[in-house]
């Protein structure tokens, strides 16, 4: 076994105080030549420093071996807020469209929305829903909002196109996005797992018998998750005999429901298509409007189930697992003190899980 | 940072619920109270479900300064009771990660974290004659760690048994491995694409992709699925198959790539396999596929991806192992502290991004 409890580097190119007490900044100040309130700005990345200086201070602060005391953290917290018990830090979670609209549709928003406020008070952040773009571009106050109320930590929750975007000052705060991998910022992303859900899905209905899948998906929807589906459904292609290969059906950008219909009539005729995945949740009234009978002419499963008792086979998203996992990347970032978009924006994909339902029963034919 | 006169005083000024209030409405001694939410293994789930209850009630929050303050203390005190993590390793992976510094560098980003919040990390290796996983178990409970760090195992091992409902635990890269965590690896599915289009730019048109089965199973085919979905949008005639080869003999490996290469022309060479690539043998100018008489880049281009430090001559994708060392421990902190233990019902995968760097083994193709 290897202890590996740290094991500080014996000679360093600066001369470290004697090993008794731990470094402060003072000592930093007086390596780094400068004053020790220009280590504190160096340290919190103060835009009002150069950022070669900063490096400089930074590295000697880490070749000193440096470590924030949590004692005077804290008490400059209780300093600055002139209490004992600090008010919880804030993070604020961006949407926008009113929740009150369409309570239905909204539903999924409003599970990542619990599942964020319940993670941020376990976390000890308290979590501000914030609507913006209503009444068209509101960045300005917006910025202004964050920076009096003192939110540094920002949330993006999913959001809905064709409103105006959210521009800020990035560099000021730590942004983790919903969903929207297209959106502007680069920032981290979490989101379902859209790959898995069209494999576990595929896979599902091969057990239950269909043995001529084919995957319909929006346009919009592969260009906002940079084609995910496709590249689960193209894995899943590989594993089955050419034969049973179906070509993706694509719906164009702003496609109405009777166009829908059309093409996918077409397209479950011209492959005798047996069971239809799709995205979309009205999968089946679009079938059945296309004149379709299912299950008995085409099974079908949406890969975002939100009524798990609708009849509906298909793969439920975990809204909440979502909003939680969003707000623990971002108070990890606040921790430790990553503000902007990083060079290097990680993505977190949330499992799903699979529903059965009457519109993919299994089926009897099979030997 | 403003001057204090300006800071508006926050508005809210209530008193703050104490575990002594939990206790009171929940019937016990605030010690109790302490060890519920801690989840301490003597206290029966119920009770722990009822005082949590309780705290939901009285709407108790952990109070940071005396956290701080908590750690500051401990750390004064003759037996120190500093939160341990256990960086779990596979005693068999070293074989897996020939030529790359994957390993060492993971474990920076792991350790750079753990300095940074007060974790001490101990690394426990598991598969050898004397650490078995019901050994290591009786280690971590008695040592009173509660967090694990599952590092990246090799596809031999299928599950780990350790009594998973004491800790919190996270998993790096190794997909395949029971029990079902969250995950933190590069984002192979990224690196593939970011590589074939890297490779299009510099004009090559046969681009296949070698890789082994079950590095594909360890990723879950994240490397294929790039792949395949950027041919998706290329024309008919630049697929290559990827080819999928089973671990053995380097030489026979070596045999099969390159009559792969020869079958269908493939003029660059996408893997993860850097054995493949005769690297001692680089005389500033070529080197050859191991075994075989193929020269690189004159014959095939070799790009790979998972580029390995100290070769400047090999170009691909360079993935960020430091960063994923960082981000799993960042998400394990925030599950000790808040103690969630045992494996997530919906577990959720963070993926790294990589970056492309030149190579001489990739030049730009001229016609």
């Amino acid at each position: 076994m290897v202890s590996t409890a740290a094991a500080p580097a014996e000679s360093t190119a600066v001369q470290a105080e004697p090993k008794k007490r731990a470094v402060t900044i003072k000592d930093i100040a007086k390596v780094a030549g400068v004053h020790f309130t220009t280590v504190s700005l160096a340290l919190r990345d103060h835009p009002s420093l150069l950022p070669a200086t900063k490096a400089r201070i930074r590295e000697v602060a880490a070749q000193m071996g440096y470590v924030p005391n949590p004692v005077f953290s804290a008490l400059t917290h209780f300093h600055l807020n002139g209490r004992v018990r600090a008010a919880a830090q804030r993070v604020a979670y961006l949407i926008n469209h009113p929740l009150d609209q369409g309570a239905a549709l909204y539903r999924p928003q409003q599970q990542i929305i619990e599942g964020a406020r319940e993670q941020a008070r376990a976390l000890g952040y308290e979590l501000e829903v914030v609507t913006v773009g209503v009444e068209g571009n509101e960045s300005l106050r917006l910025d202004a909002f964050l920076k009096e109320q003192k939110i540094t930590g920002v949330v993006l929750g999913a959001f809905d196109p064709g409103f105006a975007p959210v521009t800020l000052d990035w560099d000021e705060y730590s942004i983790v996005k919903i969903d929207s991998l297209h959106m502007d910022p680069p920032a981290p992303v979490v989101g379902s797992d859209h790959r898995q859900d069209v494999r576990l899905a595929f896979q599902r209905l091969r057990t239950l018998g269909y043995r001529r899948i084919g995957l319909a998906i929006g346009r919009a929807d592969e260009d906002a998750t940079e084609r995910l589906y496709t590249a689960g459904y193209l894995l899943e292609q590989g594993a089955v005999p050419a034969e049973e290969r179906i070509p993706e059906l694509l719906f164009p950008y702003n496609c109405s429901m009777g166009q829908a219909a059309d093409l996918l009539r077409n397209w479950i005729r011209a492959h005798r298509v047996d069971a239809v995945l799709c995205n979309w949740s009205v999968i089946g009234e679009m079938l059945r409007s296309a004149g379709l009978l299912v299950p008995q002419e085409v099974a079908c499963a949406s890969l975002c189930l939100l009524d798990r008792n609708s009849g509906l086979a298909g793969v439920c998203p975990n809204p909440g697992v979502v909003g939680a996992k969003a707000v623990s990347i971002v108070a990890a970032l606040l921790k430790s003190g990553e503000r902007g978009v990083p060079q290097f924006a990680s993505r977190t994909y949330v499992k799903s899980f699979w529903t059965d339902g009457a519109s993919a029963p299994a089926k009897t034919t099979q030997p | 940072m403003k001057p204090h006169g300006e800071r508006p005083r926050p508005a809210r000024t209530r008193t703050y619920a104490t575990m002594n209030d939990v206790a009171a409405l929940a019937g016990v001694h605030p010690t109790t109270v302490s060890m519920a939410l801690r989840s301490h293994p003597s206290i029966p789930a119920a009770t722990r479900e009822r005082i949590l209850e309780s705290a939901r009630q009285v709407g108790y929050v952990r109070d940071p300064l005396l956290d701080a303050f908590n750690h500051h203390r401990l750390q004064k005190l003759a037996v120190k009771q500093t939160t341990s993590i256990a960086f779990v390793i596979d005693a068999g992976s070293s074989a897996y990660f020939f030529g790359s510094g994957y390993h060492p560098l993971v474990y920076e980003g792991v350790r750079a974290v753990a300095e940074a919040q007060h974790l001490l990390l101990d690394v426990f290796p598991l598969g050898t004659k004397d650490m078995t996983a019901a050994r290591l178990n009786t280690i971590l409970t008695s040592r009173g760690i509660s967090g694990v760090l599952v590092s990246t195992f090799t596809p031999e091992t299928k599950s780990i048994e350790l009594d998973w409902d004491q800790f919190s635990a996270v998993k790096i890269e190794s997909h395949h491995l029971l029990p079902q965590l969250d995950v933190v690896s590069n984002d192979q599915c990224q690196a593939a694409r970011l590589c074939m289009r890297s490779l299009r730019q510099r004009g090559y048109r046969r681009i296949g992709l070698a890789t082994a089965t079950d590095d594909e199973s360890r990723l879950v085919s994240t490397f294929t699925s790039g792949v395949l979905v950027e041919q998706a949008s290329m024309p008919a005639r630049e697929r290559v198959p990827p080819l999928l080869f089973e671990r053995g003999d380097i030489a026979e490996v070596a045999a099969r790539v390159s009559a792969w290469i020869r079958e269908h022309k493939v003029d660059a060479l996408m893997t993860n396999w850097h054995e493949l690539l005769e690297i001692g043998a680089w005389d500033g100018e070529s080197t050859r596929l191991t075994s075989t008489s193929i020269r690189v880049p004159q014959d095939v281009a070799f790009a790979s991806l998972d580029v390995p430090s100290g070769t400047p001559h090999i170009g691909g994708i360079v993935q960020n192992h430091r960063l994923v060392g960082m981000r799993a421990m960042e998400q394990l902190s925030l599950l000790v502290r808040t103690f969630r233990r045992g494996a997530p019902e919906n577990p959720s995968a963070t993926c790294v991004p990589g970056y492309w760097r030149d190579g001489a083994t990739v030049p730009p193709k001229t016609l």
